[in-house]
């Protein structure tokens, strides 16, 4: 008898708890919803990230890379997002990667300047 | 046994939901899948069902005396009232271990209840440590305290309830002490919640302010009534022994006070957000402690409740909870910093450092005194116990400092206050303390604490009545902007000939009525601050004044003492009452002051069946200047009774203060009118 119970009991409980897993139930639950948390957490990798075309160089408007330090066109110091951001070349890599005879960074057709160290670059070097 | 059966399978069934709600509300959150949120909210609406259903048992068990059932047979007996049946079901420790479990399920069920709004993102972290909170509480009730639990044979007759916790109070008192206890896991919840969450700023705070000050109070008055409760029935002519069981609920009540005021602090200025954290885990992991204090048999105790190994696990729960608080504090360092500063010496901010740092200094030094005789006994392998005195010696102080400091918090300005400001503030107050010290000492009091002490109440209690007088009196001056408006266009218009009603100055309830509706909380808080005035009043008037007697009387004989004249009438010696079980010795007195007759007093001595030793009911005349306290210490075959007659002052308003404490709790707490306002 108090077996049955105890199993009746049981089953109540499982009906109630389990309701709102029911396939049908599900769509019936508010969606997930972002987080304040992970919504502030974009914004801040949006304001560090540059634009689709890249930033622009506040001395002569040039377009710069993220990770630049230096301006590709009129060799200007760049301003850095934040004290964070490792220095990496996100350049995509060209089949014949010209590099920085100073420090090795990738170069890209047209540079006057190396956008890692700041070094002149000739012509001929970005061949 | 069917209904034991069925009570400890529903014990089982509440372990499994509740562990179901934690580990569905972690998987949920982890997961992002609201639904197993979802389904873990039902699962504490089931655990708050289920620990019903088993509390209803336990009581038809007890009122129907079925003596099979273990604990049944412990605590009751056909001859027990059935008021005290009702107090049996928290008289011993499976009871209360099952009451606290239910009380811990109906908050849970009324908070998770309505729909989360401020605590969206918290709530569900939140659920995760209230749903193992529970699990842990139903785990114990399985495996250590079963109320359930059935004896080999069945008895004829209960064992009974103790005679000193037959007694109204004992009806009331352990559920509003686990109500305190199942109150304060609210805000430990919502602590860790935002440091899982990262969610460290007032949030949190704001939205279990309730939760808080409702555990708070509940705390407050608990101990209040315990307090009362040991001054009608252990008959030894106070209310407050210092004793290891006292304390260690008076431990979290100073540790939530300092939680209360700090919490203040993060709200307006953003500060000690660690801080605030660490007291709402804390609070609530010394009202577990406390459990283990009592449950343990570690601390010597006049309470002497049974030994059990429940206690250890306790401590075990406590070590975990403190281990993940702490390391989630280390892992949110970068969050738990607050903006504000603590500022210039003379400023709010400061004020509040130095309540909260007296506040946890008097709970540090309870503590160390409980806990004081366990570190001399493994050392000297003596039992001993800290005498009262010694505690009145730190406590005293630091309770006086306390008091001041309620006079002059609410007078000190945020950030910072120049001296000259701020003794002009405070000056009225001190002319009050200073005549009020000189009448005590014109009068003839001489114990010079009691002078301090009734000066500093007088210093708080002015700097409370004067803020009032003038949030009141600014109302007064007000006119509502609506019918300033109205006037103003009938004076336009040259119709103005009797201003309408509602643009006069209220008057005084009015003013009174505006002023604290529109700022309950602060109103609140300053009744609250009023409660405790009136209760250290008592505390004062009481320890500095007591007249104590002891006198052995004939039938017919009289004693002085004090104003009062006890004129011994009458007695019944050796009177049996509830089939043998109870043997009643009771003297008649007459009161007397000034040859009028006050009152006639009732004391007993009884003894019991189911206790050593003789209980006293004490008799006792109370007015608000003093309690006039009779205790029949014995007596022989033809009457000759001995007597201790106390006379303790202004006792009356500690329990005053109590109920003031409750107005004041209800002013700050009360739910708003006003959508979303957090009160």
């Amino acid at each position: 008898m108090s077996v049955a119970l105890f199993f009746l009991l049981g089953a109540i409980a499982a009906v109630v708890i389990g309701y709102p897993l029911l396939p049908g139930q599900r769509a019936a639950q508010a969606a997930p919803v972002l987080s304040d948390t992970e919504i502030e957490q974009a914004v801040n990798r949006l304001r560090r990230a540059p634009s689709a075309s890249g930033s622009h160089c506040p001395t002569c408007g040039a377009v710069y890379q993220a990770g630049d330090r230096f301006c590709v066109r009129c060799g200007s110091t760049l301003p850095q997002p934040g004290a964070e951001g490792p220095l990496q070349a996100s350049a995509p890599a060209a089949s014949i990667t010209p590099a920085c005879p100073s420090c090795g960074a990738i170069l890209r057709e047209g540079d006057q300047f190396c956008g890692k160290c700041g070094r002149p670059i000739d012509a001929g070097e970005v061949a | 046994m069917l209904l034991a059966d069925i009570g400890y399978g529903v014990l089982l069934l509440t372990l499994a939901a509740a562990l179901w709600a934690g580990v569905a509300s972690i998987i949920g959150v982890w997961r992002r899948r609201p639904e197993l949120v979802a389904s873990a909210r039902n699962a504490l609406f089931v655990t708050a069902g289920l620990s019903t259903l088993s509390a209803i048992l336990l009581l038809v068990l007890l009122f129907s005396h079925e003596f099979e059932v273990r604990y049944v047979y412990e605590h009751v007996s056909t001859y027990l009232k059935p008021a005290y049946v009702l107090a049996a079901f928290w008289a011993g420790l499976e009871g209360s271990q099952l009451l606290w479990l239910w009380m811990l399920t109906i908050f849970v069920a009324v908070l998770v209840w309505r729909r989360p709004t401020w605590d969206r993102e918290l709530r569900p972290y939140a659920m995760v440590v209230l749903a193992l909170t529970e699990a842990f509480f139903a785990f114990l009730l399985i495996l250590l305290t079963n109320p359930f639990e059935l004896l080999a044979s069945v008895p004829v007759e209960g064992i009974s309830l103790n005679p000193l916790l037959q007694n109204f109070w004992m009806i009331v008192h352990p559920p509003i002490i686990f109500a305190a206890y199942a109150l304060w896991t609210i805000p430990a919840a919502y602590a860790l919640a935002a440091l899982m969450t990262g969610r460290l700023n007032a949030v949190w705070l704001r939205g279990t302010r309730r939760w808080t000050l409702a555990a708070w109070a509940s705390l407050g008055i608990g101990i209040l009534i315990g307090a009362w409760w040991a001054y009608l029935e252990l008959g030894w002519g106070g209310y407050w022994g210092w004793d290891p069981v006292e304390n260690s609920s008076l431990i979290p009540f100073l540790v939530g006070t300092a939680f209360v005021h700090s919490a203040i602090l993060q709200e307006r200025r953003d500060m000690f957000r660690a801080w605030n954290v660490l007291l709402a885990v804390l609070t609530f992991a010394l009202t577990v402690f406390a459990t283990f204090v009592t449950r343990s048999g570690l601390i010597q105790s006049v309470h002497a409740f049974a030994e059990s190994p429940i206690g250890w696990y306790y401590l075990g729960y406590i070590v975990l909870l403190l281990a993940v608080t702490v390391g989630l504090m280390l892992a949110r360092r970068q969050e738990l910093r607050g903006k504000g500063e603590l500022g210039d010496l003379l400023s709010r901010e400061f004020a509040f450092l130095v309540t909260n740092l007296l506040l946890l200094g008097s709970a540090a030094a309870v503590l160390l005194g409980t806990l004081w005789p366990t570190f001399t006994e493994s050392v000297t392998k003596v039992a001993t116990s800290l005498a009262a005195e010694n505690y009145n010696r730190f406590m005293g102080p630091l309770g006086f400092l306390l008091v001041l400091l309620i006079g002059i918090c609410p007078v000190v300005e945020w950030r910072k206050i120049s001296a000259e400001r701020l003794l002009r503030n405070i000056s009225v107050q001190i002319l009050v303390a200073v005549v009020t010290a000189v009448l005590l000492l014109v009068l003839g009091v001489r114990e010079l604490w009691a002078v301090l002490s009734f000066a500093a109440t007088a210093f708080a209690a002015s700097t409370i009545l004067l803020q009032m007088a003038q949030g009141v009196a600014a109302h007064m001056r007000t006119v509502p902007a609506v019918a300033a408006a109205e006037v103003a266009t009938m004076g336009a218009s040259g119709a103005a000939a009797d201003p309408p009603r509602s643009s006069r100055h209220p008057n005084v309830f009015v003013a009174t009525a505006r002023a604290v509706g529109g700022n309950r909380r602060r109103y609140g808080g300053q009744l609250i601050h009023f409660s405790i005035l009136l209760i250290v009043i008592g505390i004062t008037g009481s320890q500095a004044y007591q007249t104590e007697v002891q006198v052995a009387l004939a039938k017919g004989e009289s004693a002085q003492v004090g104003d009062y004249t006890l004129t011994y009438q009458d007695y019944i010696y050796r009177q049996v009452e509830e089939g043998g079980n109870k043997i009643l010795n009771e003297a008649t007195l007459d009161v007397y002051r000034g040859g009028r007759k006050l009152t006639t007093v009732r004391p007993e001595h009884n003894l019991h069946s189911n206790v050593e030793g003789a209980v006293s009911e004490v008799a006792i005349r109370t007015n608000l200047k003093e309690d006039l306290y009779v205790v029949l210490a014995s007596m022989e075959s033809d009457g000759l009774a001995a007597f201790q007659v106390l006379v303790n002052p202004m006792v009356v308003w500690l329990w005053i203060g109590g109920l003031v404490m409750i107005a004041g709790t209800l002013v700050a707490t009360w739910p708003s009118r006003k959508r979303g306002e957090a009160s």
